[in-house]
């Protein structure tokens, strides 16, 4: 598998099996971000397809060194964004917007429930600190691609994370205090 | 914030998503037709709908035209 600026290069020659390539590299990630920000699978989906369809009608036309991890995690906001803009303006669309996810496998372990405890939490950050979290923190993105898929300044991405860091981990308590069973389990993983 | 952090480690340690392997080929395969460019055919039967529309407009103005020559001219 080629660097990214091979595959831009390819890209803009045309080469499908580039595209292929570009494709398996990141769809797994693009999805993961787009069910996270959404909450919502089926959402997820369309907006995945349309990302993927809107990133390959820009490909051939990219800049020499495009950064492709920025653009497809641009593309794919914008798209959230665009559809969160419609499901507010339109009641119809209202029940498919953002919520807490389910309760996980109800038969699931400490260590499950924990897991369903913290997408509980991350559901419930406002917007601009889920996304900052999902860029950095699980896609690892380095705070400079952030700033740029998110259009504000580093500095402004670090003082985002920093805020929703400790949001989270406020949500992640309180999750966890509803829970007494969380909170061992928590506990029990020795952190500091 | 670093692999260390423990909230990291947790966000990290969530089940990705996956979407069935069908419909991720479904949608390589859309995505792949649109890169190609062999995708839009329905801009086509759009842009030949638009040029329908504004021809029979213009044969509709050349008629008024003609019209108001004939009574006027």
């Amino acid at each position: 598998m080629g660097t990214d600026g091979e595959l831009v290069e390819r890209l803009r020659t045309g080469d499908r099996s580039a595209f292929r390539e570009v494709y398996a590299c990141y769809e797994t990630r693009i999805f993961r971000f787009l069910a996270r920000l959404t909450s919502d699978r089926a959402v997820a989906q369309d907006l995945f397809q349309e990302t993927w369809i809107a990133f390959a009608r820009t490909a051939p036309r990219l800049e020499p060194r495009g950064d492709l991890t920025g653009l497809l995690f641009t593309i794919a906001r914008n798209k959230f964004l665009n559809w969160r803009r419609w499901s507010l303006l339109d009641v119809s669309r209202l029940a498919s917007l953002p919520r807490e996810p389910e309760a996980g496998d109800p038969s699931g372990s400490d260590a499950a429930e924990e897991l369903v405890a913290v997408e509980r939490a991350l559901a419930r950050l406002p917007l601009a600190s889920r996304e900052v979290l999902l860029l950095v923190g699980v896609e690892g993105l380095d705070p400079s691609q952030a700033a740029s898929i998110l259009g504000v300044r580093a500095d402004a991405v670090r003082q985002r994370l920093a805020r929703a860091r400790s949001r989270l981990a406020e949500l992640l308590d309180a999750e966890m205090k509803r829970d007494p069973m969380l909170e061992r389990a928590g506990l029990d993983e020795g952190e500091p | 914030m670093t692999d260390r952090d423990p909230l990291v480690a947790r966000l990290r340690n969530l089940p990705t998503p996956m979407l069935p392997t069908a419909t991720r080929e479904r949608i390589a395969a859309r995505a792949e037709r649109a890169f190609a460019g062999d995708a839009p055919p329905v801009n086509v039967a759009y842009l030949a709908l638009v040029a329908l529309l504004l021809s029979c407009q213009a044969a509709c103005g050349a008629q008024t035209i003609a019209l108001v020559v004939t009574i006027f001219g």
